[in-house]
């Protein structure tokens, strides 16, 4: 049974913060769920999903973020408690409606938790989502602790509903993955009536609205100025103090522990970062003369605490403000303990080790040198291998120079070696397709060079479409080849409108994607890109005719399909492997790429590597001497 | 309950794909039947396409620390795999590190297209040996089944180690708790086997 | 042969310069090399540094004489239509042949009767106008197949590449139609020190070529002109003619002959061979009688084969007048003229002339 259902209040148990913020939604009763999954938000949702039926609510994965934040606003403007979960570039993708919701207002607790990844470890960007806040006018709480992400999440939707505003949770990476200790609340009963009441029009009177809204801010912090998610450790009279939110607040902890400062340096944590709760930062740098502001990725807190210290310039006296603006911390990727200390000593003139010296240097000497880099790959049996692979021979045979442009999923890595380096362009969700119909209309200036562009099966319905219309209306040149296996890989595999199943995984319609094509009118072929000359061929010839085209190559994410179907056995006839020579030249090992094929050098013959190996048989009918075998056929 | 050391760091090492986040997860849920404070932080995303891995556990009887290791402070390195435990090391080990570690090597696709050599074990191995305080090898390799497992097994030999305040009874809690019960004798046998390696070890 | 040299060369020298025949003999050895239509590539280079796929190409430098001893126990001492034990006329005795076939069916009769008496377990031949207009390579094991391949294509498929899946299933004694492009590799394939697609190869019929047309330019041609899965033949009448014939389910077409010259591959410009001089059987046209063949038998162990073929009466033959064979020695020698005259232009320099190793002598009669 999942964490989320325990119901022991007071209990003590490890919870992701992902897990967290969903428990935290539980206890204040909440009601509706869309999302669109996103690196690092994903399991917010999907937990709420899995225990659905449990507490009666209602969970959907939704076409993209903006859809999912309008359906969960109207389930708020029927009086029911809704929450969004998204990544940072979800909130990108609805933040027109964001912009004029805060106008509306809502009605029933409505809470937007946004999850940015800083150093982008699974994003095209790294962004702070946390100005989209400041930008919308909405409070903003970032949690910076397991406990606290529970605990803000059931805040945030009394917050929400007091004021009559979406209110939006920012998470990290750090704390949205990792796990920690969370003591459980109390479960509540009851279920609301859905009623819609009134009206939510913005843009009515945008003056008198917007001026409400800032009242409404206003109300906010005097809340935040009340707040348990603010606090202060340290020394009562500290003259150093950092200011942190967020994840900082785990590294500034550490930092000065690290260097021994408990007894100077004081933490003052917000938890409630927009509006600011001027009062209480007030009250709590009466005594300082330097702070350090600690935070992830964007010197938000920063400027705005610079702003403060502005206005109370005459109470509160000079503050040196170190941070990113002073080149103490970057201002950019993630931080750690360690950046945060070396930070603190080289203000205050310490040294920083956390090692020594001779043994680090010993190890790297050791090490580095004969470390191998673990560049990721396709998993074994995935589909896009042999997509990509068809794709680079089919430019290759047409001879005109022509390019891919790529978008958001697992095929993203074909900008690298994994997908022999075909992705020339790499934005946002979309952005391949639209790409592309602007390439193919570059024809009256003399472009002749054929555009692909690639896109996954959940990445179309999310933001391809206008593309795929705007080409057929405006008659641009280019082929789009979807790549669909069936789900939302990247993210684990979670259902899309194609997949048959929904996100409690009950039978759900099947939004036909080359149905879709077709009444846009392009000529659209499916073909399963395991079978790689038809594939190649097939390609080919769609790039010699004008307009626009769609392939749909069809192949399930292999290890879905393993794991549903079992593994057939693949294996090497050593005595036909020719390696090394003409002919050959170690094609499944060095050039196909995939993991579950080992070259091994003593035999110089390939093997393959049968734990990892998932039995797809495509390098089977790729091996110019027939020397893989698929047992069984 | 206090510990000898506060915080306790542990890193459980491998490739995307086998089993890390899974073997951490039971660690930490045993650490937490304790009463310690226990944090997980990990690398995701990427890991699942044959990327390195790294899940940092960090046991306290104190605060809830962050989810981070600091450079040179893991004092058990757990590696599902050879290299990764060396990369681990490199980064996070000091002198009284303890290293459990398998022998197995899951090849990077560098390796696998001839742009990087693999190392041979024995040189890994002793490098370890130099790093770490202590380093002791799992290896089951011959037995088949064991190879896919490879997290839990890894798990039954830390458990048995002794490295952690944590009796055997609360890891069979935790397993017993998170994993699906079809999976639970397999899993209990396989980490028993780990176990056993650890004492003939 | 040339060596030492491999797929990167290839690239550079042939199939970037659009010398590539489209003979498909470097096509099916390796993962790396692909044909789609008459379109060949390199999709990655394989990082081997003399490879087969230089060895095998007709474009690249070719010792002739060396391949003429090979097969014919001494270089050609005729230089306009290469070693050659007869020339007659000839045609299939069967009238269903003659009709589907081009000009006589004496390839088809051939073919037919030495699969029928177990001289080849199998042919590659090449089946033109199968509901699309590019023509597909064929590995036929049974002789009821031959007919359907019957007709000239005007367009080159890759028919080595056919041969090169051989290697992965070996088929006994295999017979080869070809023009003299897939001709000349396939003796280099013959000739080469790896165990080759050509390994089982008995039989190799060459046919009469001037030039071929490029798919694609010739699928762009008749765009909105014909429909081309509706054609059931092609024809070009000899001159003064100058005229392309197309014959449809509907009826037949005539385009000038100065329109589709624009689709002529490059590589036909510089071409030294139109009667496949390498081949052990040539078979052409007759100009100006559509039922007869020009039969050309060059080794031993092919008139072995025509004399059975005369004694079972599957092919008649008759005395080729010396005009006509004048004539042929002409076409053939201009041929060789225009692709000397070709060649020098790309290179500017005499001395160089691409793929072909010829004597002194030899080159001394074109320049």
């Amino acid at each position: 049974m999942s964490i989320l259902t325990v119901d022991q209040p007071g209990k003590s148990v490890l919870m992701m913060g992902n897990e967290a913020i969903a428990r935290g939604a539980i206890e204040a009763g909440v009601n509706f769920c869309a999302a669109y999954p996103g690196t690092p938000s994903t399991e917010i949702a999907e937990s709420l999903a899995r225990v659905a039926e449990h507490f009666g609510l209602y969970a959907e994965w939704s076409t993209n973020e903006m859809v999912a934040l309008e359906a969960a606003a109207a389930a708020s403007l029927a009086g029911l408690r809704a929450i969004v979960a998204m990544k940072q570039n979800g909130v990108n993708v609805c933040s027109d409606f964001l912009m004029t919701i805060s106008l509306s207002g809502t009605r029933g607790g409505l809470v937007i938790v946004a999850a940015d990844d800083p150093s982008a470890i699974s994003s095209s960007n790294e962004q702070d989502s946390r100005n989209f806040a400041k930008f919308a006018d909405l409070p903003l709480l970032e949690p910076a602790t397991f406990q606290e992400a529970k605990d803000i999440t059931k805040w945030a939707f009394e917050l929400s509903e007091k004021l009559g505003l979406p209110c939006m949770i920012r998470s990290v990476t750090r704390l949205s993955h990792s796990r920690g200790n969370v003591k459980l609340g109390e479960i509540p009963e009851g279920r609301p009536v859905a009623r819609f009441e009134g009206a939510y029009i913005a843009g009515a009177f945008v003056a008198i609205q917007h001026s409400a809204l800032h009242q409404k801010l206003e109300q906010a912090r005097a809340a935040f100025e009340e707040s348990e998610f603010n606090w202060y450790v340290g020394p009562e009279d500290a003259k150093f103090i950092i200011v942190t939110s967020g994840s900082g607040w785990f590294y500034s902890r550490e930092a000065v522990a690290a260097l021994g400062l408990g007894e100077k340096v004081g933490i003052l944590k917000i938890g409630t970062t927009w509006p600011l709760p001027e009062r209480f930062i007030i009250d709590h740098l009466r005594q300082a003369t330097e702070i350090l502001i600690v935070e992830e990725v964007d010197p938000f807190l920063e400027q705005n605490i610079k702003v403060l210290l502005a206005e109370q310039a005459k109470t509160l006296g000079p503050i040196e403000v170190y941070g990113a603006r002073s080149g103490h911390l970057p201002g950019f990727g993630d931080i750690n303990q360690d950046k945060v200390a070396r930070a603190l000593a080289s203000i205050k003139g310490l040294e920083y080790r956390t090692r020594d010296e001779v043994y680090a240097q010993r190890a790297s000497d050791l090490a580095l040198p004969i470390l191998p880099p673990r560049m990721p790959t396709f998993c074994p049996g995935c589909p896009h291998r042999a997509s990509l692979w068809a794709i680079k021979a089919a430019l290759k045979l047409d001879g005109r120079d022509g390019f891919v442009t790529g978008d958001i999923g697992c095929y993203s890595l074909g900008a690298g070696p994994a997908g022999f380096w075909q992705l020339k362009t790499l934005h946002c969700m979309g952005a391949g397709t639209g790409l592309a119909t602007g390439f193919g209309q570059l024809g009256q200036f003399g472009f002749n060079q054929p555009v692909i562009s690639v896109c996954g099966d959940s990445t179309f319905f999310h933001a391809a479409i206008p593309g795929l219309i705007n080409a057929r209306f405006n008659n641009s040149n280019f082929l789009m080849v979807i790549l669909d296996n069936g789900g939302t890989a990247m993210t684990g595999f979670q259902p899309h409108p194609g997949s048959g199943y929904d996100a409690l995984g009950r039978p759900a319609p099947v939004v036909e994607i080359e149905e879709v094509c077709k009444a846009i009118g392009v000529e659209v072929k499916v073909r399963d890109p395991f079978e790689v000359d038809q594939a190649i061929e097939d390609l080919y010839d769609m790039l010699q005719e004008d307009g626009a085209k769609v392939m749909v190559f069809r192949r399930k994410c292999y290890l879905v399909e393993s794991k549903e179907k079992g593994r057939k056995r693949v294996f090497v006839e050593p005595e036909k492997c020719i390696g090394d020579d003409c002919g050959c030249a170690r094609f499944c090992s060095r050039v196909f790429n995939c993991p579950g094929i080992i070259w091994d050098q003593e035999a110089k013959k390939a093997k393959i590597d049968e734990v990892v190996c998932t039995g797809c048989g495509v390098c089977a009918t790729l091996c110019p001497r027939g020397a893989i075998v698929v047992e069984g056929g | 309950m206090t510990l000898e050391k506060d915080p306790l760091n542990l890193i459980i090492t491998g490739v995307g794909g086998q089993g890390n986040v899974l073997a951490s997860h039971i660690v930490a849920s045993a650490g937490i039947k304790e009463e310690l404070y226990v944090t997980v932080g990990e690398t995701y995303g990427a890991s699942q396409r044959g990327g390195a891995v790294m899940s940092h556990v960090r046991f306290s009887s104190q605060a809830q620390c962050s989810p981070l290791i600091s450079e040179g402070q893991a004092d058990i390195v757990v590696a599902l795999e050879p290299v990764e435990a060396l990369r681990v090391m490199a980064e996070f080990g000091n002198p009284k590190t303890r290293v459990i570690v398998s022998p197995r090597p899951i090849y990077p696709i560098w390796v696998l297209s001839g742009q990087a050599k693999y190392p041979l074990i024995e040189e890994i191995l002793g490098k370890l040996e130099e790093l770490a305080d202590r380093v002791q090898v799992v290896d089951v390799s011959e037995d088949g089944e064991a190879l896919v497992g490879a997290n839990v097994l890894m798990i039954g030999a830390l458990a048995a180690s002794g490295l952690l305040p944590i009796p055997i009874e609360s890891f069979e809690e935790a397993m017993r708790e998170i994993l699906a019960p079809k999976d639970l004798e397999m899993n209990f046998q396989t980490f028993r086997k780990g176990m056993q390696a650890m004492a003939g070890g | 042969m040339a060596e030492g040299k491999g797929p990167v060369d290839l690239e550079k020298e042939v199939l970037n310069e659009g010398l590539c025949a489209s003979c498909g003999a470097c096509v099916g050895i390796c993962p790396y090399i692909k044909v789609v239509k008459d379109r060949v590539a390199i999709i990655e280079p394989c990082g081997i540094s003399e490879g087969q796929c230089y060895d095998f190409c007709p474009r690249t430098p070719t010792d002739i004489a060396a391949l003429e001893r090979r097969i014919f126990g001494e270089e050609s001492p005729d230089s306009s239509l290469g070693s050659y034990i007869s020339i007659e006329m000839a045609q299939a005795t069967d009238s269903e042949t003659r009709s589907r076939a081009q000009y006589g069916g004496v390839v088809s009769a051939l073919v037919t009767y030495a699969m029928n008496q177990g001289e080849v377990d199998a042919a590659v031949l090449t089946r033109p106008f199968d509901e699309s207009l590019m023509p597909t390579s064929v590995m036929a094991e049974q002789s009821s197949q031959v007919l359907g391949c019957a007709g000239s294509s005007y367009i080159t498929s890759a028919t080595l590449a056919e041969l090169n899946k051989a290697t992965k299933q070996p088929r006994g004694a295999i017979g080869v139609v070809g023009i003299p492009c897939q001709v000349m590799a396939l003796r280099k394939m013959q000739a080469s020190k790896h165990e080759t697609g050509a390994k089982g190869v008995k039989l190799v019929i060459g046919l009469f070529c001037t030039w071929a047309l490029s798919y694609k330019g010739f699928n762009e041609f008749l765009k909105g002109k014909v429909d081309p899965s509706s054609i059931k033949r092609i024809d070009i009448p000899p001159p003064p003619a100058n005229i392309l014939v197309v014959h449809t389910k509907e009826g037949a077409i005539e385009f000038p002959l100065d329109e589709i010259r624009g689709s002529i591959k490059p590589t036909c410009n510089i071409c030294y061979d139109m009667t496949s001089e390498l081949a052990d059987i040539s078979v052409g046209m007759v100009e100006g009688i559509d039922d007869w063949n020009t039969l050309i038998v060059r080794t031993p162990e092919a008139k072995r084969l025509i004399d059975k073929a005369k004694q079972g009466g599957v092919i008649e033959t008759r005395p080729l007048e010396e005009s006509r064979l004048d004539h042929l020695r002409e076409a053939s020698l201009n041929k060789k003229r225009r692709a000397i005259s070709e060649i020098v232009k790309r290179t500017g320099d005499e001395k160089n002339l691409l793929y072909l190793r010829l004597s002194d002598e030899e080159s001394r009669k074109f320049l």
